[in-house]
């Protein structure tokens, strides 16, 4: 199992470096750079080529690449163009709240996806089913910035109820209540999102499992029914419970850029548009590898539960 | 689906059906409520809504449409090599594929559009390059299927060429699921050009894209007070997207027997 694990972590390397060279290469080979935006247009050509000599922007690509993986390997991503600060700092600063609004949204998907999905493929073609089917169509079909205004709409302007944005009441510090009070909508509004996706996901292999053999066995032995869906059916349904959260994490990044945009929220997503939209690639790039290496230990992490959901599976 | 005809006729017409320039603000009136003159009111700074969706929609539906076509395009071709010739090949596309695949598609699709500037063609291109793994896989799974049936081995034994025996024999015969795909593909597009043009790095303003309208909407003010600013481009995100998937599902259910009856 060790072994296994270090084996993967291994492989995933050559990826990750793909992935920097190839952002790298992108970046580095686009007409302009942040001088360009920066420079006062009365800078003469002359101070303009000091200024890039200064921060090495006149050296050649490989050379820049090597410099900078042999920083990003020390931990170091470099500095922001535009904050000036150390780029890890500035991504550092971001992660918790990001992380934080991405769990809860996970945690809330789950805890409406698993129950509606199993209930729904055990009386599948019930009234409950119709109902969260349609809901399931809906949810996936409807972006999360409009229903982000739509849960601003009602519950921070109509009924004041709770804060349209921000992670916290400016000027007020660390508050438990008042910071939980800020995750609501978000988490609601990308957890629902989630639900609506993993629900139709969770009914289906429900659906797979309850044709199985076994279980008619378990039915025909005289078990309670109850006790055949949760002990012998779910167990195996687990299965995919577990695929899905590898593939939570992508889905869960791409909204959380969005539903940052959406309440103010002030995590990775909103960093990268702010960046992409300065061309501060230092910054985007930190990202790209953050997100790189996220979406690794994801998949590596799912590899990794199924060992411990089916013992079938076992890695040597 | 007469929903999606209605609004893709509408969309295609839209220059006749407009009878304001999307683009051009009146001033004099300035965050009209809907009706009367401006059928849907005015924005803020008085250009007419109606005419601005009519062309948003135009936008998002060539976006989306012109961006899947391509990543069908490209998914197809490299699917059914990497599926007809096995071996090496399939090997080097699977893992690229697999690469893409695991890459979170806002992120990436911005990046690119960051990269080489927000412009209709670029953003097309960016959805292209993010769609087209998932053809790809399914391409080539049913061309590996498809490569052992009978009357495949048969062209081959006749002698037919590989182009040939791909083209003529083996696309043909899965053409059914790529449809169904592609037609998935468009709704996943339009979000997806609605949630980039929403971070403003879609279609440019003054032009009108559904996200860039709703972008607009942000602010407190117009949320309270001018509601049919955001509710309109909203709701009409949701109608397409929600149309254009029940045309998926009414497809895969023609196309596949087995699905049939229910």
């Amino acid at each position: 199992m060790l072994a296994y694990t270090i084996r993967r972590i291994l492989t995933a390397i050559p990826l990750l470096a793909l992935v920097s060279v190839l952002c790298f290469a992108i970046v580095a080979s686009l007409p302009g750079d942040y001088l360009d935006l920066l420079a006062a247009p009365t800078m003469s050509a002359e101070s303009l080529a000091k200024r890039r000599s200064e921060i090495g922007l006149d050296q050649p690509l490989a050379i820049r690449y090597l410099g900078w993986l042999e920083q990003v390997v020390r931990g170091n991503f470099g500095n922001s163009v535009a904050a000036g600060k150390p780029v890890a700092e500035l991504i550092g600063n971001r992660l918790l709240p990001t992380f934080s609004l991405m769990g809860l949204s996970l945690l809330v998907s789950l805890a409406i996806a698993i129950p509606l999905g199993i209930l729904t493929a055990v009386k599948a073609n019930g009234l409950l089913d119709h109902i969260s089917t349609s809901l399931a169509y809906l949810g996936v079909s409807v972006p999360t910035f409009f229903s982000g205004l739509l849960a601003i709409y009602l519950f921070a302007v109509t009924f004041n109820l709770l804060p349209s944005g921000l992670m916290e009441t400016p000027g007020r510090g660390f508050d438990l209540v008042d910071r939980l009070r800020h995750l609501a909508l978000p988490v609601m509004v990308l957890g629902f999102h989630g639900a609506a996706i993993y629900t139709r996901y969770m009914r289906s292999s429900m659906l797979e499992v309850l044709r199985q053999d076994y279980v008619r066995t378990a039915h025909a032995k005289g078990i309670p029914a109850q006790r055949v869906y949760l002990r012998h059916a779910f167990r195996n349904a687990l299965v995919s419970v577990v695929t899905l959260l590898g593939m939570a994490v992508p889905s869960l990044l791409s909204g959380a850029v969005i539903t940052e945009q959406v309440f103010s929220w002030p995590g990775v997503g909103r960093l990268l548009v702010d960046s992409v939209n300065g061309r501060d690639f230092p910054v985007v790039m930190g990202i790209t590898m953050l997100v790189a290496v996220l979406v690794v230990a994801g998949n590596l992490l799912a590899d990794l539960l199924y060992s411990v959901v089916d013992p079938r599976v076992r890695y040597s | 689906m007469v929903l999606l005809g209605t609004i893709a006729v509408t969309a295609i017409v839209a220059p006749l059906l407009a009878r304001f320039d999307p683009n051009l603000p009146n001033l004099a009136h300035m965050s009209r409520p809907p009706g009367g003159e401006h059928l849907l009111g005015t924005d803020q700074i008085g250009r007419d809504v109606y005419s601005r969706l009519l062309y948003a929609v135009r936008v998002s539906l060539l976006v989306a449409i012109t961006a899947v076509c391509l990543n069908t395009a490209i998914g197809m071709l490299l699917g059914s090599v990497a599926g007809f010739f096995r071996g090496w090949i399939d090997q080097v596309l699977s893992r690229i594929a697999d690469a893409f695949l695991s890459f979170p598609v806002l992120p990436l699709v911005i990046v690119l559009v960051a990269l080489f500037g927000p412009s209709l063609v670029n953003v097309i291109a960016a959805l292209a390059v993010v769609g087209w793994p998932e053809v790809f896989r399914l391409v080539r799974g049913e061309t590996l299927a498809a490569r052992e049936r009978d009357f495949v081995q048969a062209a081959i034994s006749l002698g037919g060429g590989n182009a040939r025996v791909i083209f003529r024999h083996v696309l043909p015969n899965i053409l059914a699921p790529i449809i169904v795909s592609a037609t998935f593909g468009v709704a996943q597009a339009i979000l997806t050009e609605a949630g980039l043009s929403f971070l403003g790095l879609g279609l440019r303003p003054p032009n009108a894209s559904l996200g860039n309208m709703l972008l607009d909407a942000q602010s407190i003010t117009v949320l309270r007070s001018h509601p049919w600013l955001w509710l309109s481009p909203g709701i009409l995100i949701v109608t397409i997207v929600l149309s254009v998937n029940y045309l998926g599902d009414w497809l895969r259910a023609r196309f596949d027997p087995r699905l049939r009856g229910r």
